[in-house]
């Protein structure tokens, strides 16, 4: 119905309560994330050897929409394998796949539909799993907090989306994104401002753009590692991606006022991104804030509105996702072994988990951008389209931001390798063999999108053509 | 038959591991390989002799550069390459089979015989690269084998010192190892620097394309007044670094701290002449800008040549004379002799009529001296063994123990002062002959002048460390370590290990000597098709009629050899004569020694301006610059960030209201800016 990788996941986001229910029967209720791994693997197989464009009813399959449907399940692969083990100790498992699964199917469903409102469905379909996922450790005060918190802001965006819809659909009697761009890209009138306004405002609190950034430290440093490494990699992403599409389709006739907006909040988030995390000494929360500077880094590319600033941002979310998934597992795997986020009580940890330290410090230096790794390519791409698209101060603005955020990076790497100061970090061992596998696939992609990007650049920009209509 | 060139280089870098490959139990034998990798280098230079009367490039694989060109390691077989390949290739071999005996037991061994195979595979690619690049690369890892191999003690040792005797300073290896890669790294930033200025200009590194397009980037650069001649000079850095010629030439007599095989491998037979052999290489292209292209400041680069090389070869033979370190000697009188070659290639570029007289000459020369000097330095790493000192005035051997070694030491040091028929001679008689033809009259004198000299130390040289036996009750040198050298009062014969090589070598030395105007007159017929073939001699034929200035040269170079040969016989073999009373006689000759065994003050200044300048601004900049800094960077910078930290924290309130606030707030700034937009 909603075309074959989320009808899949659909069907695999409903049986696994069922299975779940018999396996609990046997004690064996952690058996059910294999389950639902196995349905993220034929859904990864499904979108990798998908033809596009497909058009099916309420879907409207581009290259774009693969290219992002891709991110999400290699990643929701990952977190899924990972967290066979590390949601183990927990309980109502079965529940906490379903929702897994349901915010993959939401993500893939907003980057596949054709429309606005089948677009606004799965959107809702994404947030509201999330919401949940993020509070799912409700037995602690800290994530139903900030998952309230969380749910309160993002309605207000949701909320705010709809009524732009509401007036779009007012002003044209249709949601499909072609016919809006047909219709919209040579009318130029206040209620299409208004319009965007609301829409962008309710998209940005879901990306997390400054200064709809606030909730996003807090949910994603509460919510169990595995959906954090989510969170950041992959479903702020989904609202950039958004961005992406209804700026270049609905919105294209004002696409020189919002790009100048867009350009300019991208550096203040950059800013915040990388400014606020510098002292900070809880490991989530450092890696929260540098996922709102790599938001900063992607609307940076999207605002120069090139082909090659599309490019390099839609490349950036693609690497940002393995990267900052690989961290944020890495931090959890700390989590796991230590049960601390603070980063003086694992000081040293290195030694005792080389394996473990080695990926998080592989994935630290391709946050920061360091040559060969996957996240210098498209940091170089991002200031090559900034300079190219005549906006220099923007990729100024990225570069000293790298800089800046060296510093924190650096200084985690420092705190992994520290002499080792507590009995706790002493008595530590290296994670099990099944968090240990996701972990090492993304370093693997990290080395190998630094070294053979070529591919993956070309995927990219065939999907940023469908966005230019190239 | 292809593969040849390319196994000529290859053999002996990979030589350089096989002894590490190897199992620890074979003890030295494992040496034996590494040898024999050596001996396969030879025999592949042997078989690109088939090439010699043709020049031809082999193409390997390519490169891409930046900016889309491509560069290849490709061979370029001509007469000079495969020349020097085969000189380089045999001599190396014969004094690897010297070092098996002579490294027995000393410390470092593996070391040594791997940087030793690298080097000669360094130095084959050098000649064999058939552009700037390879040639380049093949250049850096001579130097740095020679920086680890001078460096070879870098523990230490009292007895490893070099310099002295007391008072005066001693020097360390592993110093005089860092001496010689500072200096000559000067001179190879220079050179790579003006091979990039060459490639701005032609877009090519390959000796072929830059000879064939010389027209036209020659032309284009010498539009711009000056660029020529700072090329011309920046490229002149390179060999006159690596071939330790004037002012670059301070490091050659500190190398010798190195082991004795090391020095005439490397410092005297085959690295030094790297210099020689490049610009020999560029020749063509200099000779074509000056003498076709009619390019006036190409001329420049064959004045420097000259007239540094003659410079040189005085200066350097000058304090060879007061020498009393005979490894010392011997690197003087290296430098001298590389003067020379430079002073034959100058000189034949300085005029037609010397093209072909000074060309061949000059590599002449270099083969002759290869062969003479390796075997001189291999004697002396008897002697120095055999002594346990390495000053001459401490040996005191007698001609009937070491009878071999005496002869193939007397022989080969003939050949070094151009006695003939001894091989220098001819190669020597060559050279003062292109500087007559060539109408350098001022060049020519200070040669001559040279000749004497270069006389007068090697029979010095000779009569003290062989001659003073005869009467050692009335000799006035004192020993300075006299009670070593009664420990090896009486030597015997040295081992036949390391007797074949010098012998073979002094064998060859008096071979050459023998068929010299012949061998002359084949190196000329080649060098002349050769340059026949790149289109140089159209010019005009050198002319050979003055058959009067050849007997000129003869009979004016062999007076000047007497002319230093008499008063060495008088002082130091037949002891007539008492150089310490005269030293107390005339004061005057006194400040002359003085200066020449300090080198012309010449180390002493180099080491005021820029070892010590170095030095004495440590302190000022640590206090001022550094602090300074160090404050700035790393306690201004942290703070200014911890301020900013502070402020932005305070955003993330974490009050659910605050949020809110922030996004109506963005509402409404946004509404008002599209709205502004819009409507204006």
């Amino acid at each position: 119905m909603f075309s074959l990788p989320i009808d899949t996941l659909l069907i695999f986001a409903i049986t696994t309560p069922a299975l779940g229910w018999l396996l609990e029967r046997v004690k064996r209720a952690n058996l059910c994330g294999i389950y639902a791994a196995i349905g993220l693997a034929i859904v990864t197989w499904e979108i990798l050897y998908m033809k596009v464009p497909l058009n099916s009813g309420l879907m409207f399959i581009d290259q774009l929409g693969v290219f992002m449907a891709l991110a999400f399940s290699i990643l929701g692969l990952m977190a899924c394998i990972y967290s066979i083990k590390y949601m183990e100790r927990d309980e109502a498992i079965p529940l906490f796949y379903s929702l897994l699964l349901l915010m993959i199917a939401g993500m893939i469903g907003c980057v596949f539909a054709g429309d606005m409102f089948s677009f606004f469905v799965f959107w809702e379909m994404m947030c509201i799993a999330s919401y949940t996922l993020v509070a799912f450790r409700r037995e602690k005060w800290e994530p139903v907090e900030a998952a309230f918190k969380y749910l309160i802001m993002s309605s207000a965006g949701s909320a705010s989306i709809l009524f732009g819809m509401s007036l779009v659909y007012g002003m044209c009697g249709t949601l499909i994104f072609n016919d809006l761009y047909k219709i919209l890209s040579n009318v130029s009138n206040v209620w299409i401002y208004v319009a965007a306004v609301f829409i962008f405002i309710g998209l940005g609190i879901k990306s997390a753009i400054f200064p709809l950034h606030t909730w996003l430290p807090d949910a994603h440093s509460a919510a169990p590692s595995s959906i954090s490494a989510m969170l950041s990699g992959v479903v702020v992403e989904t609202g950039i991606y958004a961005i992406c599409r209804i700026g270049f389709t609905v919105f294209y006739g004002i696409y020189n006022q919002w790009m100048e907006i867009i350009a300019i909040l991208s550096i203040f988030t950059m800013l915040v991104g990388n400014l606020t995390p510098l002292l900070q000494t809880d490991i989530k929360r450092l890696l929260a804030y540098s996922s709102i500077a790599h938001i900063g880094y992607m609307l940076a590319g999207v605002s120069t509105g090139t082909i090659l600033g599309l490019t390099a941002a839609l490349l950036h979310i693609f690497n940002h996702a393995i990267m900052k998934g690989s961290a944020f597992l890495c931090s959890g795997m700390i989590l796991y072994r230590l049960e601390t986020r603070e980063m003086k009580e694992m000081a040293g940890i290195g030694r005792k988990m080389p394996i473990t330290a080695a990926i998080f410090s592989l994935s630290l230096f391709s946050l920061i951008g360091m040559p060969p790794l996957n996240g210098f390519i498209s940091k170089l791409l991002l200031v090559m389209a900034t300079i190219e698209a005549n906006m220099a101060w923007l990729g100024a603005a990225i570069i000293i931001n790298s800089a800046i955020s060296a510093a924190y990076y650096l200084r985690t790497i420092k705190a992994l390798l520290q002499p080792i100061s507590s009995k706790k970090v002493e008595e530590a061992r290296e994670g099990p063999i099944i968090m240990l596998a996701p972990l090492l696939i993304l370093a693997c992609l990290i080395v190998i999108f630094g070294i053979w990007p070529d591919g993956l650049i070309e995927f990219a920009k065939s999907a940023a053509n469908v966005l230019l209509r190239g | 038959m292809e593969l040849a060139p390319w196994l000529c280089w290859i053999m002996p870098t990979i030589g350089s591991i096989s002894h590490y490959l190897l199992p620890k139990r074979m003890g030295r034998t494992r040496y034996l390989v590494t040898i024999s990798f050596s001996f396969i280098a030879w025999i592949m230079a042997l078989l690109t002799l088939g090439y010699i009367h043709e020049v031809r490039e082999i193409h390997g694989i390519w490169f891409p550069l930046p900016d889309g060109r491509l560069l290849d390691i490709g061979v370029l077989l001509d007469p000079l390459s495969i020349v020097l390949a085969n000189l380089v290739a045999f001599l190396s071999l014969l004094i690897l089979i010297y070092s098996f005996k002579y490294m027995e037991g000393e410390p470092g061994e593996n070391r040594y015989w791997f940087f030793m195979s690298l080097f000669i595979g360094g130095m084959l690619l050098l000649i064999l690269a058939n552009n700037f690049i390879f040639f380049f690369i093949g250049w850096k890892i001579v130097g740095l084998c020679s920086f680890g191999l001078i460096a070879h003690y870098y523990s230490d040792e009292r007895k490893y010192w070099i310099g002295g005797p007391e008072p005066h300073p001693f020097q360390k290896p592993s110093r005089c190892g860092l001496k010689a890669l500072w200096v000559t790294t000067l001179g190879d930033v220079a050179l790579l620097a003006s091979i990039i200025i060459i490639y701005v200009f032609s877009g090519t590194f390959n000796y072929m394309e830059l000879y064939h397009s010389a027209s036209s980037w020659m032309g284009e650069m010498s539009k711009i007044p000056g660029l020529l001649t700072i090329t011309i000079v920046l490229f002149l850095c390179g060999p006159f670094a690596k071939s330790a010629q004037f002012p670059f030439h301070e490091w050659l007599p500190e190398a010798m701290a190195g082991p004795t095989p090391v020095s005439a491998l490397i410092h005297a037979a085959t690295m030094v002449k790297a210099g020689v052999y490049l610009v020999a290489r560029v020749f063509p292209i200099f000779y074509l800008a000056t003498w076709f292209i009619k390019i006036h400041e190409a001329m420049n680069f064959f004045m420097i040549v000259a007239f540094i090389g003659c410079f040189t070869a005085f200066l350097a033979g000058s304090q060879a004379m007061v020498a009393i370190e005979l490894k010392k000697v011997l690197a003087y009188s290296t430098m001298s002799v590389i003067g020379y070659m430079m002073l034959g290639l100058g000189a034949a570029g300085l005029s037609p009529y010397a093209l072909i007289e000074g060309f061949t000459s000059g590599i002449f020369h270099l083969i002759n001296h290869g062969v003479f000097k390796a075997a001189l330095f291999l004697c002396a790493g008897v002697l120095i063994h055999a002594s346990g000192s390495i000053y001459i005035t401490d040996m005191r051997f007698s001609s009937k123990e070491m009878k071999l070694t005496w002869l193939f030491m007397w022989i080969a040091s003939l050949a070094l002062i151009g006695v003939p028929p001894l091989s220098g001679f001819w190669s020597k008689d060559g050279i003062l002959l292109s500087c007559l033809e060539s109408g350098q009259y001022a060049l020519f004198i200070l040669a001559t002048l040279t000749v004497s000299v270069t006389s007068f130390y090697v029979i010095r040289c000779m009569g003290i460390i062989f001659h003073r036996g005869i009467d050692s009750s009335n000799n006035s040198h004192k020993n300075h370590n006299s009670h070593i050298s009664h420990d090896h009062e009486h030597h015997g014969e040295a081992s036949p290990i390391m007797l074949i090589p010098y012998g073979i070598l002094a064998l060859i030395t008096i071979f050459i000597g023998l068929i010299g105007p012949f061998m002359k007159e084949m190196l000329s017929e080649l060098f002349s098709s050769n340059f026949k073939h790149l289109g140089l001699l159209k010019y005009g034929s050198p002319h050979h009629g003055a058959t009067y200035l050849e007997f000129l040269t003869i009979a004016i170079s062999i007076a000047m050899i007497l002319l230093g040969a008499f008063p060495a016989y008088r002082a130091y073999i037949a002891y007539k004569l008492d150089v310490f009373s005269i030293l107390n006689k005339y004061p005057i000759m006194r400040y002359f020694h003085k200066f020449l065994w300090n080198r012309w003050y010449m180390d002493a200044f180099f080491n005021k301006v820029f070892a010590e300048s170095v030095l004495a601004s440590r302190e000022p900049t640590a206090k001022y610059i550094e602090g300074s800094m160090d404050l700035a960077l790393n306690v201004g910078v942290p703070r200014l960030f911890s301020y900013i930290n502070a402020g932005m924290r305070k955003l993330q309130t974490g009050i659910l209201s605050v949020n809110m606030i922030y996004i109506i707030s963005l509402f409404l700034a946004l509404i008002m800016v599209m709205l502004l937009l819009g409507v204006g």
